[in-house]
């Protein structure tokens, strides 16, 4: 007779599996590299107030640092939305995901693992863009503004979501290579698209048969749908345009729709899982 | 011969009567700084105005086109478009229904049009002003007309005695005295004809209007909804005018921003009251139809008219920290150009002397090296919501700016290091006699 195979809680195999998945993007050099260029970016925006400064003699910034905070969150939120689309293709790529179905895990907990460990591991790097920015702000004389704790804890909510999405994109792949092209792809549409809008805005329109003119209405359009859409507006509602001005219902309603957003595409995501199965396979 | 035909028809067939447009609400509103009449086709749906100011309701038919370049809907509003004539109802949210019956007004400019503030002048009041405005108008343009009369006589008799001082005469006669009397002042203000409307000042809060006509009817498309909003909250602005650029003042209207300074000049801090708005109705009150501002959260702070009187016993507490280091005044000031090479300028206290000179601006002054961390108007009862923090800063050059950027990779690589060198000191105990076994491998573990 054999024994009965001992029963492990979903919530401890959620655990190990976002243990794992923490130790395995915080011991590469990858996440520092990735928190080193978002505060470089950072600084790089600060200049612009720092020579205003220089050349004036006065200034007076409602804050400073709403810009640069917004930049480095992003490109830190970039990074991670790509180790989640690598890590989960390589998943299936090395063999790891068949491995690991043969245990106590299942989609849900495969993705919710995947998916707090990378949290985590974003949360880790927190403390690292907090105290790089205070020697920027011991540097440059400009204060940090007192809402930057609460951007920085609300910004896991949608980081949680750019990460959803990186894996939700990455179940469709077998390759790492695959993965990585097709989240490079969306992500230029989804940044790129809200960027050549306000391009455009400033392009001085003279007649209304002009091909701008089309242009203009069509990014605008795509613009509404990517506001309600795209993972790194959610990131830019929440903190750029909620808490760093003090307007907390939109920062409110930034973190109740990336949740539920993020709720939905982890479904998306198990249920792809599911149909598509474990097992290696080509594209 | 199929042309002529089809020229003949169309000849026979009595003309298309023209459409009649659609209703368009075309109220005179205002900022608080200045009037402007908006234009509310139907589809720039409900209609906003400010609080607590007279609002002059005007509805006429005009046609409306869709204008692409800026995405709204435009109306051929023009004084020559027919007016709806009804009687205006505002229903508020209790369901009281107000009729607002046309008065007569005209829109007063006391200082001139795009100077200062304008008033509507309603009722019985505005046929006094208009008439008032004339007579007044007219006077000052006899007395322009008079005046020029005198200096073209004057010029006139100059001519003539330089034309009798060239003949070189014996006796020439005494050159006419000198022509001294003054240009009188201009007259700048400006009063618009006096018309009748439904004018009515709202408290804040959600109605609907609509116009009934004469014979007790609702008009068709003049139902609409109104939101009449007030500022949130009221505050002390400033403009800063650092003293070695004087005409690139600097404002700070949120109480909320702190003012960074290098310290290397005076600043000169003029008090202005501002009020606080829901950004999304202070832009769709002179822009129904803009596609900026959709977030109905943020706020903006605007300055209002009634500016600071500058003969006002106002001053600015200091402080350092906790402690209060002093109080400056507000004062006029005056700026004077240095004469010379350097062709700078100075900015002296100004003292009335009795000529027509006057002040170029009305603020306090804080003297350069004064050590301070924030500023406060005394007596915050008139202005309030005043503080405002000042750090003064020398920033760091800018490459010192990204040595804290590369601290993640500092801290990688020690951690890095560390992590390695417990390694290889593990393997060196593992390699002693009575440790692990030759043919360990050593290095990274893939």
């Amino acid at each position: 007779m054999t024994p009965a195979p001992r029963h492990v809680p979903a919530a401890r195999t959620v655990a190990v599996l976002a243990r794992r998945e923490a130790a395995a993007a915080l011991g590469g050099f990858g996440v520092y590299i990735a928190t080193t260029v978002a505060l470089v970016a950072a600084v790089w925006l600060l200049l612009v107030d720092v020579r205003a400064l220089d050349v004036a003699g006065i200034l007076v910034p409602v804050d400073p640092y709403r810009a640069p905070l917004d930049v480095a969150l992003l490109v830190l939120a970039l990074f991670f939305a790509v180790s989640a689309a690598v890590s989960t293709a390589r998943d299936r790529a090395s063999g790891t995901l068949e491995v690991l179905f043969y245990g106590p895990v299942d989609e849900t907990t495969y993705l919710l693992g995947k998916l707090v460990g990378l949290i985590v591991a974003y949360a880790v790097t927190l403390p690292l863009v907090a105290a790089g920015l205070f020697g920027v702000a011991l540097l440059s004389g400009f204060a940090l503004p007192g809402t930057l704790p609460a951007s920085l804890v609300l910004s896991l909510v949608p980081a949680g979501m750019v990460v959803g999405f990186g894996i939700l994109l990455a179940i469709g792949t077998s390759r790492v290579r695959s993965a990585v092209l097709v989240l490079g792809v969306v992500a230029f549409v989804m940044l790129g698209a809200a960027a050549a809008n306000s391009i455009v805005l400033m392009v001085p329109i003279d007649h209304p048969s002009s091909p701008v003119l089309a242009l203009r209405d069509a990014l605008a359009g795509v613009n509404a749908v990517l506001h309600w859409v795209s993972p790194f507006a959610y990131m830019q509602r929440i903190v750029g345009e909620g808490v760093a001005i003090g307007a907390w219902q939109t920062a409110g309603i930034g973190v109740a729709g990336a949740l539920v957003a993020t709720c939905v595409m982890l479904a998306l995501a198990a249920a792809w899982l599911r149909w598509r199965g474990v097992q290696r396979g080509g594209e | 011969m199929l042309r002529r035909l089809i020229a003949a028809a169309a000849l026979a067939l009595p003309l298309p009567a023209l459409a009649e447009g659609e209703v368009v609400y075309w109220p005179l509103v205002t900022d608080g700084t200045e009037y402007r009449r908006i234009a509310y086709p139907p589809q720039a749906g409900g209609l906003v105005v400010l609080a607590d100011t007279t609002v002059v309701f005007d509805v006429r038919r005009a046609d409306v086109n869709y204008w692409p370049i800026t995405r709204e809907h435009l109306s051929d509003v023009t004084r020559g478009s027919p007016v709806v004539a009804g009687t205006l109802e505002i229903v508020d949210e209790a369901g009281t229904v107000t009729g607002i019956v046309p008065e007569a007004y005209l829109l007063w400019y006391p200082e001139g049009v795009g100077a200062g503030q304008a008033e509507v002048v309603r009722g019985e009041r505005a046929a006094q002003v208009y008439e008032s405005y004339l007579a007044a108008a007219r006077a000052a343009a006899d007395a322009l007309r008079d005046h020029q009369r005198l200096v073209a006589e004057h010029h006139a008799a100059v001519e003539a005695w330089l034309k009798i001082a060239a003949t070189r005469p014996a006796q020439l006669p005494p050159p006419p005295p000198e022509f001294t009397i003054p240009e009188p002042e201009p007259y700048n203000a400006f009063a618009t004809a006096p018309e009748a409307a439904p004018i009515v000042s709202l408290r804040p809060g959600r109605y609907t209007i609509r116009l009934r006509d004469p014979a007790g009817g609702l008009v068709p498309g003049t139902e609409r909804h109104l939101t009449a909003f007030a500022p949130l909250t009221r505050g002390t602005g400033f403009v800063i005018r650092p003293g070695d650029r004087w005409t690139q003042p600097v404002i700070s209207f949120s109480p909320e921003a702190t003012v960074y300074a290098t310290g290397r000049t005076d600043l000169y801090l003029q008090p202005v009251p501002v009020a606080k708005y829901v950004a999304r109705d202070f832009t769709r009150l002179f822009r129904p139809q803009s596609h900026d501002v959709v977030d109905p959260f943020l706020t903006l702070w605007v300055p209002e008219l009634s500016g600071v009187d500058p003969a006002a016993d106002i001053s600015l507490t200091l402080w350092n920290g906790t402690e209060q280091v002093g109080t400056r005044a507000l004062a006029p000031f005056r700026v004077t150009q240095t004469t010379g090479r350097s062709l700078g300028y100075v900015i002296e206290e100004f003292r009335p002397g009795g000529g027509t000179l006057a002040p170029d601006f009305t603020a306090i002054k804080l003297d350069r090296g004064t050590a301070l961390t924030r500023v406060a108007l005394a007596g915050g009862g008139q202005l309030p919501d005043s503080e405002r923090h000042i750090r003064e800063v020398v920033p760091a050059a800018g490459w010192a700016l990204f040595v804290p950027a590369l601290l993640p990779l500092f801290l990688a690589l020690n951690v890095k290091a560390v992590a390695r060198r417990r390694r290889q000191s593990a393997l060196k105990l593992a390699g002693a006699p009575g440790g692990a076994a030759p043919g360990v491998v050593r290095g990274k573990q893939g």
